[in-house]
């Protein structure tokens, strides 16, 4: 409402042109105030946990908005494997089970996402819905006969075991998410590049490939979050070994016994989602383009 | 239980998109910091919820949270955020629908976006009031923008899943279908047979979601 207010054109305005600038000025303040509002009330809770997680423990419970009794102490708590935290693993962990999961869905995203996107075959759109019938299945159905199959396996505290359930539920997402972006690209490009006597199979490398690369890069950020928060597979099919940040980070254990180890498990939030945030910062139009590929006209 | 799923997912999806649709016009605007502003509301949406469920949980403890000092320095007490199962629900709602927002208005904002101009102008000529080009020009030319975020959204809260598990471990009113599944198959009443049964239902439910999502996008209303 605001928005229509700020741009109300002149012509419909009757009042004086001063008694307008004023009014003007009003809607576009409350604009810059209801603006303001919004954006506290989403960064208020990040702030907090870095309020909490640079605070002396012995203050936990202190509820003043500021940073005080600042100290690092969470932060080599959190990484403390003497307490039985594993998180230096874990982040470890979490990075390469990610950058796998990543890697192999995007490989094999793009071929995918080429044949649906360019190619005529018969049940395309039945296997579309396929794939995403599959990325609609619950996960919970999955742990318990998965968890059957890595024991028989041994696989449990492997990175395969996390790797593949990952992939199932991060490859459609890149399948959809390029194939949305491949319908969209120039191919007269392409069919150019096939009666300059190029094959199929080098227009696609050297003409879609580079034109397609920013489409990978942000399905590869939306791949590589989705795999980064994965929490339900990798707390059943986890152990000590292949532990990922989030199962890491719900199961701490802090400098005091018998108390809930707020300000250690601040600091380990903490180190988590700031990569995040500084992504979403500097990569936030690609992101979003990625997220409406195919949505909005 | 899908009492529960009902609340759930109507209360969040509702409040996400409504709320995300007046921010998306607030950083419509020409505003100074509209960049950052929209990074910071968006934020949330990529965000571990293990992470975001544990710092809500110590916002919403009613002894030591950050909301309860609030409320006491107000002179109210905090109610029982988390022992009381209706407002546990409602609890797990409000964290859904803060980080839910950002995805809302940002898709909201790429849908305003690219909204003809003209026609906004055509309607003030003719005398339109904000509010009635609100209801006449711009809520139905964002009709698909909003089927797309429905849809997406439905899914999304169907198979929530960490917050819930963070913040309510024993389903304390918060038992939705997937959190449900999850109680039944791996706390104590280990009835995998059962957990199996609500997951289908779960799909089933999915499935059709997604059936009117591909049914109906390919001819999804267009004004251009």
């Amino acid at each position: 409402m605001t928005a229509a207010t700020a741009t109300r054109l002149s012509a419909t305005d009757s009042a004086p042109k001063t008694k307008a600038r004023n009014r003007q000025r009003w809607a576009s303040s409350r604009t810059y105030i209801s603006a303001a509002i919004i954006v506290l009330w989403c960064l208020l809770p990040a702030y907090w946990m870095m309020v909490t997680a640079f605070r002396d423990v012995g203050y936990t419970f202190d509820a003043t908005p500021f940073f005080t009794h600042v100290t690092m102490d969470n932060f080599v708590t959190a990484f403390s494997t003497d307490l039985g935290n594993h998180f230096g693993r874990a982040l470890l962990n979490s990075l390469i089970i990610g950058i796998v999961s990543t890697v192999i869905a995007l490989v094999v995203g793009v071929f995918a996402a080429y044949a649906l996107a360019r190619l005529n075959f018969r049940g395309k759109f039945l296997v579309l819905g396929f794939i995403l019938g599959a990325s609609m299945f619950p996960g919970v159905a999955l742990v318990t006969p998965l968890f059957q199959l890595f024991t028989d396996l041994s696989w449990i505290g492997t990175y395969q075991a996390l790797i593949i359930p990952d992939i199932s539920f991060v490859l459609p997402l890149t399948v959809y998410t390029l194939t949305s972006f491949f319908r969209e690209m120039p191919w007269e490009l392409e069919e150019a590049a096939r009666i300059d006597g190029c094959t199929q199979g080098q227009a696609f490398r050297k003409v879609i490939m580079p034109l397609a690369a920013p489409a990978v890069f942000t399905t590869a950020i939306l791949a590589f979050i989705s795999a980064w928060n994965e929490y339900l597979i990798a707390s059943q099919l986890s152990n000590d070994a292949t532990q990922t940040v989030t199962v890491a980070i719900a199961s701490f254990a802090g400098a005091q016994p018998h108390q809930e180890p707020y300000t250690t498990v601040m600091a380990a939030g903490t180190i988590v989602t700031i990569p995040l945030v500084i992504m979403v910062l500097v990569f936030q139009r690609k992101i979003v383009a990625g997220l409406t590929a195919g949505a909005v006209k | 239980m899908l009492g529960t799923t009902a609340i759930f997912t109507l209360a969040t999806v509702g409040g996400a998109m409504v709320l995300g649709l007046f921010v998306a016009i607030a950083l419509n605007l020409n505003v100074k910091g509209r960049g950052f502003a929209r990074s910071a509301v968006f934020a949330p949406y990529v965000l571990s919820g293990v992470g975001v469920g544990l710092v809500w949980l110590f916002i919403f403890d009613p002894v030591y949270g950050v909301l309860s000092w609030i409320l006491r320095s107000v002179g109210t007490s905090s109610p029982q955020w988390i022992n009381d199962p209706k407002l546990a629900l409602w609890m797990v709602i409000i964290v859904y629908v803060w980080k839910n927002l950002g995805y809302c208005a940002v898709i909201y904002l790429a849908g305003l976006q690219s909204m003809p101009k003209d026609l906004m102008e055509a309607a003030a000529l003719d005398g339109a009031g904000n509010f009635r080009r609100f209801v006449s020009v711009t809520l139905p030319l964002l009709s698909p923008t909003t089927f797309f975020i429905l849809i997406t959204s439905l899914l999304s809260s169907l198979q929530a899943f960490d917050i819930i598990r963070i913040m309510t471990p024993t389903g304390n009113g918060t038992s939705t279908l997937i959190f449900e599944a999850y109680l039944q198959a791996f706390s104590t009443y280990n009835r995998a047979g059962y957990s199996a049964a609500i997951s289908v239902v779960l799909f089933v439910l999915l499935l059709v979601v997604t059936g009117l999502q591909l049914r109906f996008v390919e001819r999804k209303v267009h004004y251009s």
